[in-house]
């Protein structure tokens, strides 16, 4: 039978084909008759009795051991002889005997020994390898594969029963095909002599396994016997000597001939394919009728020591034959080596648990695929067809395409499995496939979203990505300055216990609220005066525009978050004065405005040390003292003063500053006097923007003054009404251009005409009137000079109704008194004084009016 | 994930579809993959959506990796009312179209402003190295 299936005489001879001669007659009559799943062939006789998982997983882990073995062997032994001897370890091991056959022995884990100890023969010196028959002149280590036939069993003895049972494998398997060939096709055509052993029948799983794990790296792969797994439909085709091709494309059903090696066929010399090549062909030839087969290695006699891609369709197809007449999904695990049982198992319990009970009952199985290696790191298989899930990213040889393989939870048809089968045809780099893998199992519990739609794509950052991010985040959060760093946390959380503590808590000239902290008065205003005004009640939202604010001098507010307050007009041209003017005035404005909050940052800090809060003073470094002659000293600084007092928040800064002016020292008590001085002086400036303002600041200035009038002397109160006082040497140190401008009287008109300037005026003779007893002549003397010109201007005033009363209007009595001290004056002018700074103007008019009447 | 409190982290918008508004006026729509120290992101299936008037247009970008410094604000959509908007959605070119209309008007108005600050004597020069939006 064996001569007449290829058409010609494919029977081995020698020994070899006495060997196997045992079996083929009686396996073949079987199989033409019935395939028994649970064959002799596939199982032994007494297979049917033990549990077939269990006796492969525990080949699959000594497969695996043997292979690490190997491994280690191979790594430390990096030369091609070792590989040859791989090579002929693994050929041999292909070959199982009857005695070593672990599945034929009642499913007994008795795995031939150790590879190592039993393949590897001595090293054979390279006079022996010449003369050997396994000697190549193309194989870079000069031994061939196709060597060992049958001679190789006569004279290597030590080896002669691996390699026996290697061939024996090999017919087997062919036998195994040919026959599943005859079943489909009905071609009743006798087996190569060589094939017809089913009872020692190479299984397929022999085979896998024993490719996987020899890992030597041959080099070329033109060793390689392959035999396409050929079932079905074509033509066996007169193949007579021809090489064996290894057809790696699937779709063409590619014509065993001579096909270049662009379509993956690769040819093999014939003079190296030995007798055995009718054998393999025979089986070639029908499996190239069949149009999806992928690639199969069969070994002809001796297989190659490189794993060889196995054509999914083609296994496919040969357990879907076996399934059909087998008809038990368990069969196919025994196409598996056993060391990939463990991963396959592993994968396949995660694919059946994403796709249901399809695990191992569908038409097509479990389609694994051998993928040659180069190196010897070790197997990486991957799991494609029908049953793979889709979502499981496969080889980098084509391109994830989620989209795609989204919705499909497994491919039923062939067309796609060839597609597979074509692109796998490639001995390529699986690598990333185990990074996908890994990662894909990683990020496999985050596909859920809320919604239930998988998201295949969620979970890329790992947890411990996250993690990091966080701790680089709490890091900045550490903070030794808890009150500085966390202002409004650290307050908030301190206020929940001070709540009810706080109403007796008032300080002058601070505003606390019921937290007990005080609060910024600024804010209070804004909010509750300025912008009702501005705005009145209907609020329209106008959205925020945005354009050209990036890089410009900026307030935010919650009305308007980028507000630009600096417009620089950039012009080309010649400058107008005018505009270098206004440049330079803008400069100056910016400059101001940046000593202004210098200096407000001193005063928070100052009233950070008179806190109630301990952290608060503890963020302050600096003595109290210190800060205050800093910012007295910056404010001190030539005109600064009456700058600052023109711009609303230098007003407020010296508002929150003179209650820490308390003290009495000596040189706070100058600069105090400095201070008054100033504003004085420049009294008509301060007032005119003061009144041009949507707030006048400057009457609350008055309790200030107030107070400091009356606990200071005479000096500091005569400083203050020279400041008045026009021709005086203060007023001719004026330099603002104002000031300039106006006649010196007009500061003290100017002043009775401000409500500030005149409620400073009343103050100011009240305490001269408290003061005067203790005066000398000549203070008395210039005291009255400053009356008398008082006097002077209240007469100048044109309209005394418009005149603004004082804050705390004057004593009548006190007046009078006062002004009969310095000057004898008319008695109308008794009255229009009265009514300047007594506020008793009806009165005294009607007074008046009635005594002159009278 | 138990996140920090009182931090403000992008840990928490993981995967979710954002809007992310850039500097130069951009609106991207993907979903936030990964993100660093700096608020970089990695925007997968991301569109660039372009609104003119009650108009816009999507155009498909894939991914995205935004440099964090250049992001405005970003945004979760609300899957829901995703699907009703009230603009009208238009074909790529249409909006690109409306866009470029647009920009041209805005063009002239403001060749018309320097024209009439011009007559009143002020110099106006519109800043033209507009690398921000905002």
């Amino acid at each position: 039978m064996a001569d007449t299936f290829f058409g010609f005489n494919a029977s081995l001879t020698g020994s070899f084909e006495d060997e196997l001669h045992d079996e083929p007659g009686q396996g073949l009559d079987e199989e033409e008759e019935e395939y028994d799943a649970l064959n002799d062939e596939t199982f032994g006789t007494d297979a049917v009795e033990g549990d077939w998982e269990e006796d492969h997983e525990k080949l699959a882990e000594i497969a695996e051991q043997s292979r690490v073995h190997r491994n280690s062997y191979n790594d430390s032994h990096e030369s091609d002889d070792h590989a040859d001897l791989d090579l002929e370890a693994s050929i041999s091991q292909l070959v199982l005997e009857d005695s070593d056959d672990p599945v034929l022995e009642n499913g007994k884990a008795s795995k031939p020994q150790p590879l190592s100890s039993r393949h590897f023969p001595s090293k054979s010196t390279n006079a022996d390898l010449i003369e050997s028959p396994s000697y190549s002149s193309s194989a870079p280590s000069g031994f061939s594969v196709w060597g060992v036939g049958k001679s190789d069993i006569q004279h290597h003895k030590s080896s002669t029963q691996p390699v026996l049972s290697n061939v024996k494998n090999v017919c087997t398997v062919e036998e195994l095909e040919r026959d599943l060939i005859s079943q489909q096709n009905a071609v009743s055509s006798a087996p190569p002599a060589g094939l017809s052993k089913p009872s020692s029948a190479l299984r397929l799983e022999d085979v896998e396994r024993d490719l996987k794990t020899s890992n030597a790296d041959v080099g070329t792969s033109s060793t390689f016997p392959v035999v396409t797994f050929g079932l079905g439909r074509g033509h066996p085709q007169p193949f007579a000597h021809q090489d064996v091709v290894m057809i790696r494309n699937a779709q063409n059903a590619a014509p065993v001939g001579s096909v270049g090696c662009g379509n993956g066929i690769t040819h093999f010399p014939s003079h190296l394919t030995g007798p055995a090549q009718q054998s393999v062909l025979g089986l070639s030839r029908g499996a190239a009728g069949n149009a999806a087969f992928g690639q199969v290695v069969l070994p002809s006699r001796i297989l190659g020591p490189h794993p060889v891609t196995l054509g999914i369709p083609g296994l496919c197809q040969l357990q879907q034959q076996n399934n059909r007449h087998m008809g038990s999904a368990p069969n196919l695990l025994h196409f598996m080596p056993p060391h990939l049982m463990i991963q396959s198992q592993q994968v396949l319990r995660d694919n059946t648990k994403s796709l249901g009970h399809q695990g191992f009952a569908t038409d097509n199985g479990i389609l694994r695929s051998l993928h040659q290696h180069r190196n010897n790191i070790g197997y990486r298989t991957t799991f494609q067809g029908p049953l793979v899930d889709h979502r499981l990213p496969v080889s980098g040889q084509f391109p994830l395409r989620p989209d795609l393989l989204m919705g499909s939870r497994y491919v039923n048809n062939r067309s796609a499995v060839g597609n597979f089968g074509q692109q796998y045809g490639h001995q390529g780099n699986y690598s990333c496939h185990y990074n996908n893998y890994n990662s894909y199992r990683q990020y496999k519990h985050h596909t859920e979203n809320e919604s239930g739609d998988y998201d295949e794509y969620a979970g890329l950052m790992t947890a411990r990505e996250k993690h990091w991010l966080l701790n680089i985040q709490l890091l900045q959060l550490n903070t030794s300055q808890p009150y500085v760093d966390d202002y409004y946390y650290k307050v908030f959380s301190s206020r929940q216990p001070r709540k009810n503590n706080n109403v007796n808590n008032k300080k002058s000239g601070e505003i606390r609220n019921s937290y007990g902290h005080r609060e910024r008065r600024d804010s209070h205003r804004d909010r509750d005066q300025k912008f009702d005004h501005q705005q009145g009640t209907s609020r329209v939202y106008t959205p925020a525009q945005f354009e050209n604010s990036l890089g410009k001098l900026q307030v935010g507010s919650v009305t308007a978050p980028r507000k630009v307050i600096d417009m620089d007009v950039v012009s080309h041209e010649g400058l107008d004065s005018t505009l270098q003017s206004l440049q330079r005035d803008s400069r100056k404005v910016k400059q101001l405005l940046l000593e202004i909050e210098r200096l407000y940052l001193f005063l928070l800090q100052v009233e950070d040390l008179t806190s109630s809060l301990p952290e608060a003073k503890e963020s302050v470094a600096e003595d109290k003292e210190d800060l205050l002659h800093k910012i007295i000293s910056s404010l001190l600084v030539e005109d600064r003063l009456t700058s600052f007092m023109c711009v609303h928040k230098g007003k407020l800064l010296m508002l929150r500053l003179l209650p820490h002016l308390t003290t009495l020292s000596e040189e706070e008590g100058r600069c105090l006097v400095q201070m008054w001085r100033i504003i004085f002086r420049g009294l008509v400036t301060i007032g005119k923007r003061d009144q041009a303002s949507d707030e006048s600041v400057l009457p609350r200035f008055y309790p200030y003054l107030k107070a400091w009038l009356n606990r200071s002397q005479f000096p500091a109160l005569l400083e203050i009404a020279h400041s008045l006082l026009p021709g005086s040497r203060d007023s001719s140190r004026i330099t603002s251009p104002v000031t300039c401008v106006l006649p010196a009287k007009n500061v003290l008109m100017y002043a009775l005409g401000n409500k500030f300037g005149i409620s400073s005026l009343a103050a100011m003779m009240e305490r001269g009137e408290t003061l005067y007893p203790t005066l000398e002549e000549k203070q008395c003397q210039e005291w009255s000079l400053f009356i008398t010109a008082l006097v002077e201007a209240v007469g100048l005033v044109s309209c005394l109704h418009s005149l603004p009363t004082p804050i705390e209007p004057m004593d009548t009595t006190l007046l009078n008194r006062h002004l009969g001290r310095y000057c004898s004056l008319h008695i109308e002018k008794y009255a229009v004084l009265e009514r300047v700074f007594t506020g008793h103007q009806k009165v005294e008019e009607e007074n008046k009016e009635s005594k002159t009447n009278s | 994930m138990n996140f920090s409190p009182g931090t403000a982290t992008l840990l928490e918008e993981l995967d979710k579809k954002l809007m992310v508004l850039l500097r130069d006026g951009r609106t991207l729509i993907g979903y936030l993959r990964s993100v660093d120290q700096f608020a970089n992101l990695v925007l997968h299936r991301t569109i660039e959506r372009i609104y003119v008037g009650k108009e816009y247009g999507d155009i498909p970008r894939g991914v995205f990796i935004v440099r964090g410094e250049n992001v405005v604000l970003l945004g979760e959509i609300d899957k829901d009312k995703e699907g009703d908007l009230p603009l009208q959605q238009v074909s790529v070119d249409d909006i690109l179209d409306a866009q470029r209309r647009e920009q041209e008007a805005k063009q002239d108005q403001e060749k018309l402003l320097v024209k009439a600050l011009k007559e009143r004597g002020l110099h106006y020069i519109p800043d033209l190295s507009h690398d921000d939006m905002f």
